[in-house]
């Protein structure tokens, strides 16, 4: 098992390199730079303006350029952003602990209602299944959209500006925090839903005609045992890859809820980064979202380890 | 009526409208009316102003009242008699010439209101749908093609390749695409033709879109790999091709075809984003992005609804292909049937049952 | 995992402010009588919050490097200039100094600036504060991009202490200029800033992270807290130095909350609702749209008319681009004749414009010079009216020719070209596809091509590889010194041919001339026909279209009395510290 994991671990440095190394190639491919848009600025003339370009950055090529990233991440470092003249760290970090509480509340819905409406079968699973259907024909924006604008016209929007530094001080707080983190989580819920509705669905649907849930219901065990001892631990493998899935993206999912919701988390700062060109501002960020996609997977592969014996004997 | 059966009606009632887009579109979808900006969907009446029934439905044109922005008189609508199946043409413009299922003497009909510029939505619509449709549907075909030939290659070759392959597809979900899309609108040259606008805007779509669900396909390579039926067609001596022709292609088919139907709706939001960076859509053709893009602003909801025509349409198009591949997917009788009939033999439950499933 | 993929920005104007430098000679002196600044026939409730969204965080809390509206906005609440322009008058009216005089020979100004000022944290206001916020102007070392407004031929301006609470400014000749360049210049706490320049650069001073205690300004305002990505809160000034006219010290409102709210759908929601007391920068269909919404209390809706604002159809008419292909040589050998040019503003309608895509709410131009600018534009000329039998007559006298529906040159090329738009904006890319519209009956198949904002200006700006743009830009100032930069042919909004180290052609000279003529003239009349005539050349040599100018839309609760829309920045809260609640 150690040597997997270190193998893993290994994989996972070449893939953040290539990542970083890619982010910053196409960053430089692309037109235009953070001082294109002060090149209008009337009292700025062309000398000062490429003072300014020096000073922001005093590399000449791109492998120059990704070394001395690479030097300050190993330090810890990981830059200034350009825009708000601020080190990344300082800007990335609160709003990282917001997405995260987003990403989690609106995850951990979709799981809670996705496991429950796959245990229906029968008459009402045909509905379920429309339902799922329904939810995966409608692309995310408009969803989110329609979702946004029936929460505003019934006032059900929280009112601004959002508190999340603290909620949990005191009942008042903690209550003004769970209605503006209701709606966006609930938004990104209904997003996140039909997908773990239908890996719950096939797999509990073929651990149904699994050997051990079979024998169990023939000898009569309580339904609730077959579920729980049976049924669920033999769906249990899908279903643990998807959620290390949904780690991966905890960072990443939320991105647009949260421009809509104007949610205070990574979303509208990638955003705008990306736009700006704040270069380190979206290296950071994708290396973040990288760095999580990764350790997604390795949870799931862990935690499938754990959970099925057959794997440990096939490592061992 | 069962939901396959519905579903197959919708389908082949879209594809219709669309084959035959120049015959129910009323005017070509680049039309300007400068006069008639946001007029709202015009109704049919089957009654002349005096109250006799004319079996000849008459369109109700409002007027609009001078000075105002997009107001229109609600009072006494001109009553013009709809014509049908007549030879149109947009003045100047003999490309535009074809046969409309209906159409007004000396103007257009405007049975889903107009947009800013006066342009007939539901002409818009028939249109938009045509080219998304062919735009989401080919670079979905062509990103499960490709994530189904990744998923096979990393599901079968050994570890190494997998490992590699696993590293790719990760690199390229976290890799921000966005600069990419900007430096391929900086190669290509400024004036594109409309046809090479909508290749470019598929290509990449496929390209950008195919790395989920090779991940998804190549967890069931995977499982597929492992079981019985593998491990004994391989003793058997049996060649990589036939195992991954016979075996595992059977396994994963229905998935792939999932895979597909969730990919459309996604494609055609991406095109709003694409259109975007300069890659997508833009006038003279339009498309349900373009149109999707129009309708997500609070101005379109309050007070033009009509704007929103485009999602009241997809959605049940989209449903249709999802329940559709959803159907053949998971086996029971078919509504596809023109699949070869192995391909929906092996339920996938089995297959994901087997062993983890690895995403 | 569904990918997701859309991005809604909220439509934004691409507004870029031209110069601001703008003088009228005198010779007057301009005076205050008490110390504290008294706003005369104001009276006002003190009490009370407002809340107001930005449609992005702003980047910096320092007046100095603040260029994008979220900063200006906030710093121009925390901050006060010496010398102040009367937004409702246009004319320049005493701030933090008293007093001002003119030399006779025009070289030197004398502000004397007004005792007993103290900064928001308490410490006084003094002649020291000046000279080193100037010297932070001016001095290369920091990068101000304010530090060549204040250059005049090259030389910066000095700047001399002559006493505890007098400072003379130098200019290096005689420059028809007066105290509007003053407007809008912070000056800032030298006790605070000072120390921390020899350490650092002026960049990482007052950033979002720096501590409310370490930030202090003249303004009405101070900051009070700030919540990273979600709102940042003002508190009323305690040491502020004007006064109502019963002498209450403003401002009136105790504190201002930001939110920031980057959909302008949910801006508008958000203020139907109640959550927000005022709207700014409102799009035509937005504004309208209010109308549609039921909000929980009574509004006003605010047309402040045109603003400084314009949209343009911008020519290409830069040198040859060595990278470009045939046919762009092809394009700009066109633009390069004026009947092409004058053709094409022809085929134009205006009003289709100013109906379709901003709903009324905007005027049809014939130059750049806005009705804001009251007494700048010139009555002679007159937006053009689309007349298309002229513009083909324009066409066959320079060698085009109309077969069928499509436009030939003299060569027999077929005329076509693109118009580029930035796609994040919606009233652009809609005047591309009418302008689209209106060159077909010219027998042009003219192309819109939308691209993202950056690769837009870059291609403007940088790399010149574009026929046509469709773009926005907006006047400094009312006065013709803020076009300054737009009419010189070295200036750096010279869009249509940038960087030309000569004028390329006479009238381009001819205009560099009068505009430089128009800075040293003292008298008003002289000054206007200068400028008249700098507009005559412009109509008729067209080397970019004037379209049209949209009117400065905004809405507020309807018990707020105070905000208007003005054109000059900060726009609508310039005048913040008067807003107060109506009981």
């Amino acid at each position: 098992m150690i040597r997997t994991l270190a193998t893993r671990i290994a994989h996972a440095l070449i893939t953040l390199f290539a990542v970083s190394l890619l982010c910053f190639a196409l960053l430089q491919a692309a037109p235009g730079d953070y001082f294109t848009t002060l090149t209008l600025e009337p009292g700025l003339s062309t000398r000062t303006l490429d003072s300014l370009r020096r000073e922001a950055d005093p590399h000449a090529t791109l492998v120059q350029r990704y070394l001395s990233w690479c030097g300050s991440m190993l330090r810890g470092d990981m830059g200034h952003s350009l825009a708000y003249h601020m080190p990344v760290r300082d800007l990335l970090a609160p709003r990282i602990l917001n997405t995260l509480l987003l990403s989690a509340a609106g995850l951990a819905g979709a799981w809670i209602v996705g496991l429950l409406l796959a245990a229906i079968h029968g008459r009402f699973a045909t509905l379920v299944h429309a339902f799922a259907a329904l939810l995966w024909s409608i692309p995310d924006p408009v969803l989110a959209f329609l979702f946004l604008l029936a929460a505003l016209r019934f006032h059900a929007m929280a009112p601004l500006p959002l508190d999340t530094s603290n909620p949990f001080v005191s009942l008042a707080t903690a209550g003004r925090f769970l209605h503006a983190i209701s709606l966006p989580a609930l938004a990104m819920s209904l997003g996140y839903l039909p997908l773990i509705l239908r890996h719950a669905q096939s797999g509990v649907a073929a651990a149904r005609s699994a050997p051990a849930v079979e024998g169990a219901e023939v000898r009569g065990l309580p339904r609730r045992t077959v579920w729980l001892r049976y049924l669920l631990p033999e769906a249990a493998n899908p279903l643990i890859s998807l959620f290390g899935l949904g780690i991966g993206s905890l960072l990443s999912a939320s991105l647009f809820v949260e421009v809509l919701f104007g949610w205070p988390g990574l979303g509208p700062l990638l955003l705008s980064a990306i736009f700006q060109r704040d270069t380190l501002v979206v290296v950071a960020g994708v290396f973040a979202s990288a760095l999580l996609l990764i350790a997604g997977n390795l949870i799931a592969d862990l935690l499938l380890w754990l959970h099925d014996p057959r794997l440990r004997e096939a490592s061992s | 009526m069962t939901m396959p059966r519905v579903a197959t009606f919708i389908l082949v009632l879209y594809a219709a409208l669309f084959l035959f887009a120049d015959f129910f579109a009323v005017t070509p979808s680049d039309a300007m009316d400068p006069a008639l900006p946001y007029l709202p969907p015009e109704t049919l009446r089957f009654t002349s102003l005096t109250g006799q029934f004319h079996l000849r439905p008459s369109l109700a044109r409002r007027q609009p009242i001078t000075g105002l922005f997009a107001a229109y008189s609600s009072q006494q609508p001109a009553l013009i008699p709809l014509q049908f199946f007549v030879i149109t043409e947009s003045p100047g413009d003999p490309a535009s010439r074809h046969l409309r299922f209906c159409s007004i003497p000396g103007g257009v009909p405007h049975f889903l209101g107009t947009d800013e510029f006066g342009r007939d939505v539901w002409s818009r619509l028939v249109y938009g749908g045509r080219l998304t449709l062919l735009i989401s549907l080919s670079a979905a075909f062509a990103a499960t093609l490709v994530a189904l030939a990744v998923g096979f290659l990393a599901g079968y070759a050994g570890p190494l390749a997998d490992s590699a392959l696993m590293r790719l597809v990760e690199a390229c979900i976290a890799v921000p695409w966005f600069y990419l899309l900007l430096a391929i609108r900086a190669l290509l040259p400024l004036r594109t033709s409309p046809l090479l606008a909508a290749a470019v805007c598929a290509f990449v779509m496929a390209a950008v879109g195919w790395a989920r669900p090779a991940r998804i396909l190549r967890g069931a390579a995977h499982s597929a790999r492992q079981s019985s039926y593998v491990s004994l067609a391989r003793a058997t001596g049996a060649s990589p091709w036939h195992i991954a022709r016979w075996h595992l292609l059977p396994a994963l088919a229905p998935l792939a075809l999932t895979q597909f139907s969730i990919l459309v709706p996604q494609f055609v939001a991406a095109e709003v984003a694409l259109s975007f960076f300069g890659l997508g859509i833009s006038d003279p053709l339009v498309s349900w992005g373009v149109m999707l893009a129009a309708a997500q602003h609070l101005s379109a909801i309050v007070q033009y609804p009509w704007l929103m025509s485009p999602i009241w349409t997809m959605i049940p198009l989209f449903f249709a292909i999802h329940i559709l591949a959803d159907r053949s997917a998971s086996a029971s009788p078919l509504t596809l049937s023109f699949l070869p009939r192995h391909w929906y033999k092996l339920p996938r439950q089995k297959v994901q049952g087997e062993s983890p499933v690895r995403l | 995992m569904k990918a997701l993929f859309v991005f809604d920005l909220p439509s934004r104007r691409i507004a870029v402010p031209l110069l601001c430098a703008a003088f009228a000679l005198s010779t007057s002196v301009h005076s205050a009588s008490s110390q504290a600044l008294r706003v005369v026939s104001l009276h006002g409730n003190p009490g009370g919050s407002l809340h107001a969204s930005l449609r992005s965080e702003p980047r910096t809390l320092n007046p100095v490097l603040a260029a994008d509206i979220a900063s200006r906005t906030v710093t121009a609440a925390l901050n006060a200039d010496l010398l102040h322009i009367n937004r409702a008058t246009d004319q320049v009216e005493p701030a933090l100094a008293s007093s001002f005089q003119v030399s006779r020979n025009g070289e030197s100004y004398t502000l004397r600036l007004r005792q007993d000022v103290h900064f928001s944290d308490g410490s006084p206001f003094t002649a020291d504060d000046v000279v080193f916020s100037f010297n932070v102007y001016l001095d290369p070392r920091f990068n101000a991009p304010q530090r060549d407004l204040l250059l005049i031929d090259g030389q910066p301006i000095r700047v001399t202490r002559i006493g505890p609470y007098s400072v003379r400014f130098d200019l290096p000749h005689p420059y028809a200029a007066a105290a509007r360049l003053f407007d809008g210049l912070a000056i800032l706490p030298r006790h605070l800033l000072e120390p921390q320049l020899h350490s650092r650069t002026l960049a990482d001073l007052w950033t979002l992270a720096t501590p409310p205690a370490q930030i202090a300004g003249l303004g009405p305002y101070r900051l009070k807290s700030y919540t990273p990505g979600q709102s940042l809160i003002l508190e009323r000034n305690p040491y502020y130095w004007k006064q109502d006219a019963a002498g209450h010290s403003l401002p009136y409102i105790d504190q201002i909350d930001f939110s920031f709210v980057s959909n302008q759908d949910a801006e508008s929601l958000r203020f139907a609702a109640g959550q927000l007391d005022l709207l700014a920068r409102l799009t035509a269909d937005s504004w309208a749209s209010l109308k549609a919404l039921s909000t929980a209390q009574p509004i006003r809706e605010l047309d402040g008319g045109p603003g400084l604002e314009f949209d343009l159809l911008l020519f290409n008419l830069n040198a040859a681009v060595a990278a470009r292909p045939p046919q762009a040589a092809l394009t700009q050998q066109w633009f390069q004749m004026q009947p092409f040019r004058q053709a094409l503003s022809l085929a134009v309608h205006r009003d289709a414009i100013v109906h379709l895509v901003y709903q009324d709410r905007a005027v049809a131009l014939a130059t750049p010079v806005t009705p804001a600018s009251r007494l700048w534009a010139n009555p002679a000329l007159h937006p053009a009216m689309p007349d298309i039998p002229q513009a083909l007559h324009l066409l066959s006298g320079a060698g085009f020719a109309l077969r069928g529906n499509a436009l030939y040159d003299r060569q027999g090329n077929r005329v076509h070209f693109t118009i580029l738009a930035s796609s994040s904006n919606r009233a652009q890319s809609g005047i591309a596809s009418l302008l689209a519209h209106d060159f077909a009956a010219l027998g042009i198949d003219a192309q819109v091509v939308p691209l993202e904002f950056r690769s837009f200006l870059q291609r403007i700006t940088q790399s010149h590889d574009f026929d046509t743009a469709v773009m926005a830009l907006s006047a400094g100032d009312t006065d013709p010194n803020g076009n300054m930069s737009l009419w010189l042919s070295n200036g750096n909004l010279h869009l249509w041919n940038q960087g030309e180290a000569q004028p390329a052609t006479a009238w381009e000279a001819e205009i560099d001339r009068l505009m430089n003529q128009q800075l040293s003239v003292t008298n008003l009349q002289q000054r206007r026909a200068l400028y008249d005539r700098v507009q005559s050349i412009y109509a008729d040599e067209l080397p970019f279209l004037s379209l049209v100018s949209p009117h400065m839309l905004a809405a507020a609760r309807a018990s707020l009395a105070g905000p208007t829309p003005t054109p000059l920045d900060p726009g609508m809260l310039d005048n913040l510290a008067t807003f107060y609640w109506q009981r």
